[in-house]
């Protein structure tokens, strides 16, 4: 349980997660298909982990979203520094 | 008149967020979609040996040599339609680029070959649970006149409850029998013919592998 239980810390690191994965999936994308070379299937090994890592932050953004409005989230989250 | 009572929830950090969700979401679905778009090509297909392979009957067939020049590539039929359902397909797929790189030689044109109706049959089931929707994005069963009498008929009546793949099979690829009438045997002694392998080489292969 007590991995659903969200505070201030926790909610900015899944929001830049989230963010990291999103602009980390965007690089390693462009990076597979123009910096990358074509040896031994990186090209395609660097895509790959990079959809992966672009489809995995609106999930942590969401999973992030869904534990701060669960009961009980208010309390801590409406001590947090603006 | 009453006074419209606004939800107190908005503020400038809400508003910041929305913008900036709204912007990186906006920016998610175009870079799917353009993602989506590069990997379903023939181009970036054939940047696996074993693909090219595959390929290269495809180059030969009507799909990619229509006399009307509406050409399919590799996506317009394997991938399905919808960014959301093509992702997923890529997504899928990646298990494709996992079995290249830790799985058999399939860049070899034996294995390749060897392992073919395999790939064949997963593709027709693929197809028929799909009921065949990536056929369906050019080819629509209603105004299939043909040149016969009873092309138009087949279409309307026979195959009433049938999908496309059901019929229509080896049409691009090479030619893989129907998984009910297959005998892997018979597909081993003709790829050692063709390749000029010993009798039992394939077996002995198809077991290594």
């Amino acid at each position: 349980m007590g991995l659903l239980k969200i505070g201030c810390k926790t909610m900015r690191e899944g929001v830049l997660v989230s963010s990291i994965f999103f602009i980390a999936g965007i690089l390693m994308i462009l990076a597979g298909t123009n910096v990358v070379p074509d040896l031994f299937y990186m090209q395609q090994v660097v895509m790959f982990a990079g959809l992966l890592l672009l489809l995995f932050a609106p999930l942590i953004l969401i999973a992030t979203f869904l534990l701060s409005v669960l009961p009980g989230a208010k309390e801590n989250l409406d001590k947090c520094e603006h | 008149m009453s006074k419209l009572k606004l939800p107190l929830f908005i503020t400038r950090h809400v508003l910041f967020a929305l913008l900036i969700g709204g912007v990186a979401g906006i920016g998610f679905m175009l870079f799917l979609t353009e993602f989506d778009h590069l990997t379903s090509s023939e181009a970036f297909c054939t940047t696996c040996h074993s693909m090219e392979l595959v390929a290269e009957p495809y180059r030969q067939s009507p799909h990619y040599k229509p006399t009307s020049g509406v050409r399919a590539s590799c996506g317009d039929c394997h991938v399905s339609e919808g960014v959301f359902a093509a992702t997923w397909d890529h997504f899928i797929g990646g298990k494709d680029l996992f079995k290249q790189i830790f799985g058999p030689e399939y860049d070899d044109p034996v294995i390749n070959a060897l392992h073919l109706p395999e790939a064949a049959f997963a593709a027709r089931e693929w197809f028929k649970k799909r009921d065949s929707a990536t056929c369906k994005r050019c080819h629509v069963k209603e105004a299939i006149f043909g040149s016969r009498p009873d092309t138009l008929l087949i279409h309307r009546e026979d195959a009433k409850d049938k999908t496309c793949i059901e019929c229509h099979y080896n049409l691009v690829h090479r030619v893989v029998p129907a998984k009910s009438v297959f005998k892997r045997d018979k597909w081993n002694r003709m790829i050692e013919q063709e390749y000029g392998l010993q009798p039992g080489e394939a077996d002995k292969l198809l077991g290594d592998h």
